[in-house]
C-alpha cells in the first residue's frame, strides 16, 4: 500500500514528517481507529507508520498523598520531574539516558520501566497504566499498590516494546523531593569486597541515588551518592560505614573522574565486577540486589537500542498478533 | 463440601508434571494445581472434576548461592520448611503469610500471596528473580532473570492460580536472618491518626517488616493480656472448655450476632486504634528507625505502649486463623477478605464496607502491608443467620462487602487471590482488559485445560 492511500485512509489523525508517516491519535478512541485502519490494511505501525504520542504530553494529576501522579505517555521524563518539583516530588534518581525517554519510552523500552525501592528491590514506577491492545481494546490497571487479583496484566507492556500494547498514560511512583544529599567515599581493598558491601548496605535497607565506581591502584573506590529524608540519609550512610570495615573498608579521599563513555547497559553484579577488573570508571545508577543501570564500559543488555527478546516473542506474535 | 476431582496424582518431577498435562491434554481432562490447600477463595475447587496436580513431591530445596543471595526451591515445598531450612543456614526469605504451616511455595506464586513481614521484604511477586513452569501446552517455561530483553513472562504467570500453568520452581531472593528486631506497639485516638503515622512514616522512608493498624473493636479484641499459650490438646480440655462454653456460644449467637446492627453500633462507642510496628534487619538500623518512628508517632498524638503490643503479636501471630473453626462449631459464620487502596481511598473504604456490612455481620478491620503509596485492608466479618439460611447471608455480605470496596476505590484482592469467590468481581473490574487475560488464557492454554473456572476463566 502506498504511503498516499495510507495518509489518505488515516486522515487527520496523521501528519507527514522528514522521517515518515506518524500516526498522531488524540486519544484511546483514535488510536484504536488507527489500529483498526492499519490492521486493514496490513500494515504494521512503526514500520510504514510511526506512532507519536506527542498528544499525550500532559501531567494530569497529583495526588498528594499517595505519591503519585498520572502523566501521559509522551512526555519526556526530564520535563516531567522539572513539573514536579513544584508539588515536592521526583521521579528519583534516573540515569541520563533515561531522561531523555518519554514515559512510553521508558516504560516499553529496555528499562522497563523499573525503579529501586528499599532492601534492594526493583519495582514499575508505573502503579497503573491506560493502554490500547493490539487488537484495539483498552487495558487500564488498577491503581492500587500491589494486587492478587490475577496476573499482572501491566507486564504486557513494560518492556515489551509496545508489540502487544501500546500506553497512552501512566501512574507513576514518586518520591517526596530529597531533603538532604550526602557522598559516602570508601575504598575496598578488592572490587568483590565492594561490590560485597555495596549488596549488604542494599539488603539492609540503603537505597542510594547513584553510586561510582573505580579501581584505583589496588584499591577499589566507591562513592555512593545518598537523597533522601534527612535522617534517612544518615541512617543510610551508617549502614553504607557500618558494613565497610568488615570488608577491609575505609574513608577514601579524592573525588573520582565521570567514565569516558556515556552508554547505558543493565547489568549483573558479575558483569559490574568484571569491567572494574578491567579498570572501567562506571556510574551506577537504579542500584539493587539484582544488578544496576550502568554508564560507562561495561557488558550487559543495551539500553539504547531495542534487543532480541529473551522470551515473549512468540506472545506478542501469536496471541495479540495485531498491527503492532 | 468441595466437588472433589476424579483422581489426584503426585508426580515427583517436573517431567511427571509434563507427562500428567499431556494425558490431560488428549483426554481434554481438567488439571487443578494443587499446593497445600490454605487458599480461602475456592482457587483449588475441582468444579469439573479432573485431575488434582498435587505438587508437595516436588519438594527439593536448592543450596543458597550466599554471593547472589537466592535460593532455588521447588513448587511442593512448605513454607514452614523452606524457612526452618534457610534459617538453619543464617539466611530467610522474609516470606511467613499466616498459612505458613499450610501453603507451598507454588501456592504463593499461583496466588501472588504476601507474607506478615511484607512492608519490608515484600510480596512474593517481589522475591522471585525467575519462574520454572508446565504451562497448560504442556510445554516447559523457565523465565530469565534480569538483565533481558522483553516483557516479564513470570509476572504474566504469577498470580494465575494454575490457570495457565502449574510452577515447579523459583529462584527466590534471600536475605540474612536479621541482626536485630525492634518492638512497639501504640494507641492512637482514632483510626485516622493511626493511618497517618503510617502513611507519614513510609513517606519519611522508614520501612517497619510489620505494620498493623487495629481498627477499635479490633484492638478491644487484641487487648492487653499476654498471649495464651496451651500445652493442653483440645481432646483433654476441661469439660467447662470443651463442651459447656461452646453449647452457651451456640445458643447466644443467634442473639447477638445474628443481630449485628446492634452490635456495630456499640462499637462506636470505642475509639482507641492500635498500631503494631516491628522493625528488623542490622540491629543498630532497626533501632535507630524504631526510634524515628516513635518521635513521629508520638507527634500525632499515639501514646507509646513500649515493646509488649508487638511482642505479643509475634507470638501468636498464626493462632487466629486456628480460632475461626470455634465460631462455625458454634454455629455461626466468619470470614475474612482483603483488599488494597491507594492511601486516598483507604479510610473511605473502610468506611463504606462497615457501613455496607453493618447491617448483616458484625465487621472487624486491621490494615497492614503498607507501601508508600496505600496499604491492604483486613476485613473479618461475623455472623450468624436463621437455620437453612446460612449461606444466603454468607454470599450476600460478600457480594455486599466487595462491591462497597471497589465502588470506594480498592482492588479485588491484595493477597488471598481470586479463586470462584472473586471471579465476577475480577472480571468485571478488568472492563475490556478481560480480553488480554483470555488472550494470555488461549495462548499458554489453548485447550482450557488448566483449573477452568478460575479468575473467571
Amino acid at each position: 500500500m502506498s504511503s498516499s492511500e495510507l495518509r489518505h485512509a488515516l486522515g487527520p489523525m496523521c501528519v507527514d514528517s522528514p522521517d515518515g508517516l506518524y500516526a498522531c491519535p488524540r486519544s484511546a478512541r483514535e488510536l484504536t481507529e488507527v489500529l483498526a485502519v492499519l490492521r486493514a490494511h496490513g500494515v504494521a505501525l512503526g514500520r510504514e507508520v510511526k506512532l507519536s504520542r506527542g498528544a499525550f504530553d500532559r501531567l494530569e494529576a497529583v495526588e498528594p498523598k499517595s505519591c503519585t501522579v498520572l502523566a501521559g505517555a509522551g512526555l519526556v521524563l526530564a520535563d516531567l520531574e522539572r513539573l514536579l518539583h513544584p508539588h515536592a516530588f521526583t521521579l528519583g534518581t534516573l540515569s541520563p539516558h533515561a531522561l531523555t525517554l518519554t514515559v512510553a519510552e521508558f516504560l516499553e523500552g529496555p528499562y522497563a520501566g523499573l525503579k529501586p525501592v528499599p532492601v534492594g528491590r526493583l519495582e514499575p514506577i508505573s502503579i497503573s497504566l491506560e493502554a490500547v491492545l493490539a487488537d484495539g481494546r483498552q487495558l487500564k490497571t488498577h491503581f492500587s499498590p500491589r494486587s492478587a487479583a490475577g496476573p499482572d496484566l501491566s507486564a504486557l507492556v513494560l518492556g515489551a516494546h509496545g508489540r502487544i500494547a501500546v500506553v497512552l498514560k501512566a501512574r507513576l511512583r514518586c518520591l517526596p523531593l530529597p531533603e538532604a544529599r550526602q557522598v559516602v567515599r570508601l575504598s575496598f581493598p578488592s572490587v568483590e569486597a565492594a561490590l560485597d558491601g555495596v549488596r549488604a548496605a542494599l539488603a539492609d535497607g540503603c537505597c542510594p541515588a547513584r553510586a561510582r565506581a573505580q579501581k584505583v591502584q589496588q584499591r577499589t573506590v566507591l562513592e555512593v551518592e545518598l537523597a533522601g529524608a534527612l535522617d534517612g540519609v544518615a541512617r543510610d550512610a551508617q549502614s553504607l560505614q557500618h558494613r565497610a570495615p568488615t570488608l577491609g573498608g575505609r574513608p577514601a579521599g579524592e573525588a573520582l573522574h565521570p567514565p569516558a563513555t556515556p552508554h547505558e547497559h543493565e547489568c549483573s553484579w558479575p558483569a559490574v565486577a568484571r569491567a572494574l577488573d578491567h579498570g572501567e570508571v562506571l556510574d551506577l545508577y537504579r542500584l539493587s540486589l539484582h544488578g544496576a543501570i550502568v554508564a560507562g564500559g561495561a557488558g550487559g543488555l543495551g539500553l539504547d537500542a531495542p534487543a532480541r527478546w529473551a522470551h515473549g516473542a512468540g506472545l506478542a506474535a501469536t496471541v495479540l498478533g495485531g498491527p503492532l | 463440601m468441595p466437588p472433589p476431582p476424579d483422581l489426584v496424582v503426585w508426580p515427583s518431577t517436573e517431567e511427571e508434571v509434563q507427562a500428567v498435562i499431556a494425558v490431560a491434554r488428549r483426554r481434554k481432562l481438567p488439571v487443578i494445581p494443587y499446593g497445600a490447600g490454605s487458599g480461602v477463595c475456592g482457587g483449588t475447587w475441582a468444579t469439573h472434576g479432573g485431575v488434582a496436580l498435587d505438587l508437595k513431591r516436588l519438594d527439593r530445596i536448592g543450596p543458597v548461592d550466599a554471593t547472589a543471595r537466592t535460593v532455588d526451591a521447588e513448587a511442593g515445598v512448605m513454607g514452614e520448611t523452606l524457612e526452618r531450612r534457610l534459617a538453619s543456614e543464617g539466611w530467610q526469605l522474609g516470606h511467613t503469610p499466616s498459612s505458613i504451616y499450610m501453603s507451598t511455595v507454588g501456592g504463593w506464586l499461583a496466588a501472588r500471596s504476601a507474607g506478615q513481614l511484607s512492608s519490608r521484604w515484600g510480596k512474593i511477586e517481589d522475591m522471585v528473580l525467575s519462574v520454572r513452569a508446565v504451562l497448560g501446552t504442556g510445554e516447559r517455561l523457565e523465565t530469565p532473570e534480569r538483565p533481558f530483553s522483553g516483557p516479564d513472562v513470570a509476572q504474566l504467570l504469577i498470580g494465575s492460580e494454575g490457570t495457565l500453568c502449574a510452577f515447579t520452581r523459583a529462584r527466590l531472593r534471600v536475605f540474612p536472618l536479621p541482626e536485630g528486631r525492634a518492638f512497639h506497639g501504640y494507641d492512637f485516638k482514632t483510626v485516622a491518626d493511626g493511618l497517618e503515622a503510617i502513611r507519614v512514616m513510609f513517606r519519611a522512608g522508614l520501612r517497619p517488616s510489620v505494620v498493623r493498624l487495629y481498627d477499635p473493636f479490633d484492638t478491644a479484641i487484641v487487648g492487653d493480656k499476654p498471649p495464651h499459650v496451651s500445652t493442653t490438646s483440645p481432646s483433654q480440655a476441661p469439660a467447662l472448655s470443651r463442651e459447656l462454653l461452646p453449647a452457651l456460644f451456640r445458643v447466644l449467637a443467634p442473639q447477638t450476632l445474628g443481630r449485628p446492627g446492634l452490635m456495630n453500633r456499640a462499637t462506636h462507642l470505642l475509639r482507641k486504634s492500635r498500631l503494631v510496628l516491628v522493625f528488623e534487619g542490622e540491629a543498630a538500623r532497626a533501632a535507630d528507625e524504631d526510634a524515628a518512628a516513635r518521635t513521629l508517632c508520638q507527634r500525632l498524638g499515639a501514646v507509646s505502649l513500649g515493646p509488649q503490643p508487638a511482642e505479643k503479636w509475634l507470638a501468636s501471630r498464626y493462632d487466629v486463623s486456628y480460632r475461626m473453626s470455634k465460631v462455625f462449631e458454634g454455629g455461626a459464620f466468619a470470614d475474612t477478605f482483603e483488599v488494597a487502596a491507594p492511601w486516598e481511598r483507604v479510610y473511605e473504604v473502610y468506611q463504606k464496607v462497615r457501613e455496607a456490612v453493618a447491617a448483616h455481620a458484625f465487621v472487624l478491620c486491621h490494615f497492614s502491608h503498607a507501601y508508600l503509596e496505600g496499604c491492604s485492608l483486613y476485613f473479618s466479618f461475623v455472623g450468624a443467620a436463621p437455620l437453612g439460611q446460612e449461606r444466603e447471608r454468607y454470599e450476600s455480605i460478600w457480594r455486599i462487602a466487595l462491591s462497597a470496596a471497589q465502588s470506594a476505590g480498592a482492588n479485588v484482592s491484595h493477597h488471598h487471590g481470586v479463586g470462584l469467590l472473586k471471579a465476577r468481581a475480577l472480571q468485571e473490574s478488568l472492563g475490556e482488559g478481560r480480553h488480554a487475560l483470555k488472550m494470555l488464557k488461549d495462548f499458554f492454554d489453548p485447550d482450557g485445560i488448566m483449573n477452568p473456572g478460575k479468575l473467571g476463566l
